[in-house]
């Protein structure tokens, strides 16, 4: 073998590898697009569910449902288990499916803080600017089975902000769905306070009417601030549509109904803590309630009010008031009010589609039914008995929880 | 004279009947009751359907589903409901004030009993949901919190079933009333130990010695005063009499019994022994600890052979030692306070109880080695906090010590109101725990951790009669309880 046969051998092999870098770079260049996909939920493996028994969110019970899942979504959701051909199902006999729970009133990530004060009136602020979407406690929160939430500012003026509404996804992200959810007001401490304006909620009552007519209201007294333009603009363009109201009692409660009322915002009421020693006349206003972060230790009154106000014919729905309360207690919520009296057929609906409504997100998630996000649970029994334990849950049709698939790993 | 007979037979007659239809109708003094047909789970894990259980003078008299409904007896009809044990929280402060918890300077002998109000009304709304027993856990700030307690929610005027319980000792890092952190405080009990335990030792080294002087001083005797079986308040006041008049009592004493001959005659007088100092605070730390001739006789402590499988179970920790007369609770919140409670419960032979929560996960293993209980105890049930998250409640803690073969009991802690001791255990059922282990946690688990094993915590015969008939399965949201038995009496849910 003579140096130019040498040579000539050297020279293909120094091609070779050249070419084998560059198949290398394009297996890469191909394998990133799919790793990245696998994060969207448009993406998720299709699935089809059978389950004995299905709450669908809006009080409805089907037997033997079969939920078909495409891309995130449901595709189709059936009564009496017949399963599309040429597809496999899992099926879950016994158990009990309901709708990924949507925890209406939260402020989880927003560690930022989405307020702005002394200002009385800042519906500018939105929560959605300051929702950190990969927060640590995203997790827990959807391995807990909530798989929407509810992002409110913090309510310390009378006009507080915009509420937000985002989905979780499997991973503990989460993405925001509605950026500028119904307008958020405050008609209770710290947004009423003796050393601001306004002080009492008759002087929130005549800020706001005037604020929705376009003009401003100020008083010359100490504490009293200019209210900015941007600011009346933007109450006098709130026309119709859901809002959220913060009220602790009955009285601040009734004043703040009828002034969101006169100019067509229909007020959902949140809060109500010491509302439970008059519950008649919250039930008169007849609006939808939301009671936030219910505790074992609370008074029974309290604990009570869920199901009064329900006999009563209100909509009542639960929140947790993450993070403030833990993100995993809305199932505690819904326990401890049916521990005292209330119905559990409203169970479901009240930490599914009524929360999903009180946030405008209503026709986006809260219900399984055709074309909703596939966020799914399935436990083995009713979801408001604590007992009862996550067999497969799903977020955005990408699975959060699949107790069979946790055994198996763990033998 | 015959119709004066029959008269009177006729008298005699309808008086026992009207006597006999009185007794029937009216309430047995002290209750005798039968509850018939339900399903009864007897807390220890059994299931008895269609059982009938009888409670008389406010003991469980019998429980089975052959036992004959004695005559006389209140028959209430439990076919289709569950009759479970009254459930008992295992670490409760409710009915104490807050003054009480975290009083400046506690003794170990502040008793949780004296702090107990028995009339606080949340004690009506725990049982409602049938919770029948608290174990009171004394003052939780101080390393040493004094004298725990079990009491009843139903009986306000006896309401104590143990009012001398366990010691308690807080060693969690995190609370630092006394200004010290998790490994001063465990140091700081481990010397209060030693100290106790020495001046046990001084204390047995005393008696010797005085037994010693006495003999010197009144002269000896096969029989000493004591042996004789004289009253202790004649002995006490014996101990006052010159040295003359008790040594001219023995020889009466003895003469009299014909013993006489074996008297013999007091020697020069010696002075006495100096006694050691008394103080009530220790002597409750002392009967923690084992008797001191076990101390110095005993070598080690043994080891017992451990029940094979991951379901097996101890019935109850093992006797390897002489018995201390009072259990340690021992409150610790991190992994930590877990170990320092483990030391100091195997290096003085405690019998420990280890209360927690987040802090038992990282031990599960090295508590399932000891000989000791635990109790799983709620710090927070909503609770969600960053800077501390041992503050979080602990998920799945209950199945993973049962798993590890012990005995969990669960309480709702300080902040807790026992009321929905139920719901916690349901929680732990939908995190892994079965379902029959969750209601032993709030039952037979909860009664031995509490050390009132023998008085109740399950349906059986002699136990107390506290019962729950309940419309569904306890671990239910949806089911009420029906009716509550303190004691064999049944308490009227609706006053308040």
């Amino acid at each position: 073998m003579n140096a130019t046969e040498r040579g000539a051998r050297r020279r293909p092999s120094s091609h070779r590898r050249v070419r084998i870098a560059a198949a290398v770079v394009a297996a890469a260049l191909v394998a990133t697009p799919i790793v990245v996909r696998a994060d969207d939920p448009a993406d998720a493996a299709d699935l089809v569910v059978r389950v004995g028994q299905l709450h669908t969110g809006d009080g409805k019970v089907l037997r033997d449902a079969v939920i078909v899942i495409e891309d995130g979504r449901f595709v189709s959701v059936t009564e009496g288990g017949a399963v599309p051909k040429g597809s496999a199902a899992r099926v879950f006999a016994n158990a009990v499916a309901c709708p990924g729970f949507v925890d209406a009133v939260t402020q989880i990530g927003l560690d930022g803080g989405a307020a702005e004060s002394p200002e009385a009136l800042t519906p500018d602020v939105r929560a959605a600017d300051a929702f950190d979407v990969r927060h640590r406690d995203l997790k827990p929160t959807v391995r807990a089975g909530t798989t929407s939430i509810g992002l409110l500012p913090a309510p310390v003026n009378v006009a507080s902000g915009a509420s937000a509404a985002a989905v979780l996804r499997a991973d503990g992200s989460a993405e925001v769905l509605l950026r500028r959810g119904p307008p958020v007001f405050a008609f209770q401490p710290p947004a009423l306070d003796n050393a601001r304006v306004p002080s009492t909620a008759a002087g929130a009552r005549a800020m706001l009417e005037a604020a929705f007519a376009g003009r401003a209201w100020t008083t010359s007294g100490e504490g009293s601030i200019p209210v900015r333009p941007a600011a009346l603009e933007m109450l006098a363009a709130m026309k119709r549509g859901p809002s959220i109201v913060y009220a602790d009692g009955p009285e601040n409660a009734r004043i703040a109904v009828q002034t969101l009322r006169a100019q067509g915002l229909s007020p959902t009421l949140v809060g109500l803590r010491s509302a439970w020693k008059d519950v008649a006349r919250v039930a008169d206003l007849r609006v939808p309630c939301i009671v936030v972060g219910l505790d074992p230790s609370d008074p029974i009154g309290l604990l009570e009010m869920p199901g009064k106000l329900a006999a009563a014919g209100v909509d009542v729905s639960f929140a947790t008031g993450a993070p403030a309360r833990s993100p995993r207690s809305l199932r505690l919520s819904v326990a401890l009010a049916v521990a005292n009296g209330f119905p559990t057929a409203q169970a479901v609906p009240a930490v599914t589609s009524r929360a999903a409504v009180a946030l405008g997100v209503g026709d986006q998630v809260g219900r399984v039914a055709e074309g909703r996000r596939a966020d799914l649970l399935i436990l083995d029994g009713e979801p408001w008995e604590l007992r009862s334990r996550v067999l497969l849950s799903l977020a955005g049709g990408r699975i959060v929880r699949d107790a069979a698939a946790e055994a198996e790993a763990s033998k | 004279m015959f119709r004066l007979r029959l008269t009177v037979a006729l008298f005699v007659l309808a008086l026992a009947l009207v006597g006999g239809g009185r007794a029937d109708a009216a309430e047995p003094e002290g209750g005798l009751v039968a509850l018939i047909g339900g399903e009864v789970r007897i807390g220890d894990g059994q299931v008895l359907s269609g059982a009938t259980v009888i409670l008389r003078d406010g003991r469980v008299e019998a429980v089975g589903k052959d036992v004959a409904v004695p005559p006389g007896a209140r028959r209430v009809d439990c076919a289709g409901k569950i009759i479970t044990p009254g459930l008992i929280d295992a670490d409760s402060a409710l009915g104490m004030s807050p003054a009480d918890l975290s009083a400046k300077v506690p003794g170990a002998d502040a008793r949780a009993a004296d702090a107990f109000d028995p009339w606080d009304a949340r004690l009506r709304t725990a049982l409602r949901q049938g919770v029948t027993t608290l174990h009171l856990g004394a003052n939780r700030e101080h390393l040493i919190g004094g004298v725990a307690a079990v009491v009843s929610t139903g009986s306000p005027g006896s309401a104590a079933i143990d009012a001398d319980g366990a010691l308690v000792i807080n060693v969690s890092t995190r609370r630092s009333a006394a200004g010290l952190g998790g490994a001063a405080r465990v140091a700081l009990v481990r010397s209060t130990f030693i100290s106790v335990d020495y001046g046990q030792v001084q204390r047995e080294r005393w008696r010797r010695d005085l037994a010693e002087y006495e003999v010197k001083r009144f002269g000896a005797s096969p029989l000493m005063e004591e042996e004789l079986l004289l009253p202790p308040e004649l002995l006490a006041r014996m101990r006052l009499w010159t040295p003359t008049a008790r040594a001219a009592w023995r020889v009466a004493a003895f003469k009299s019994m014909g013993r006489a001959k074996k008297y013999t005659k007091p020697k020069k007088p010696a002075t006495p022994p100096k006694a050691p100092r008394e103080d009530p605070s220790t002597d409750v730390i002392a009967s923690t600890l084992p008797a001191p001739e076990a101390v110095l006789s005993d070598d080690g402590p043994k080891t017992s052979p451990k029940p094979k499988g991951a379901k097996a179970r101890k019935a109850k920790p093992a006797k390897t030692r002489s018995k201390a007369e009072r259990r340690t609770f021992f409150r610790a919140e991190l992994a930590a306070d877990v170990d320092g409670a483990l030391g100091a419960v195997r290096d003085f032979r405690l019998e420990g109880v280890i209360v927690g929560g987040q802090g038992l996960r990282d031990r599960v293993q090295a508590l399932g080695k000891a000989n000791v209980a635990v109790v799983v105890s709620y710090v927070g049930d909503t609770a969600w906090s960053h800077s501390s998250p041992a503050a979080r409640r602990e998920e799945g803690l209950g199945a993973a010590l049962a798993d590890a073969g012990l005995r969990p009991a669960l309480g709702t802690g300080a902040t807790g109101v026992a009321r929905f001791l139920r719901l916690h255990a349901a929680r732990e059922v939908g995190e892994g725990m079965d379902p029959q282990d969750a209601l032993a946690a709030i039952t037979l688990w909860a009664a031995e951790a509490a050390g009132v094993a023998d008085e109740t915590g399950s349906i059986a015969v002699g136990k107390r009669g506290d019962v729950v008939v309940w419309s569904g399965d306890p671990l239910d949201a949806a089911t009420r309880a029906e009716r509550v038995f303190v004691a064999g009496q049944e308490v009227d849910l609706e006053r308040d």
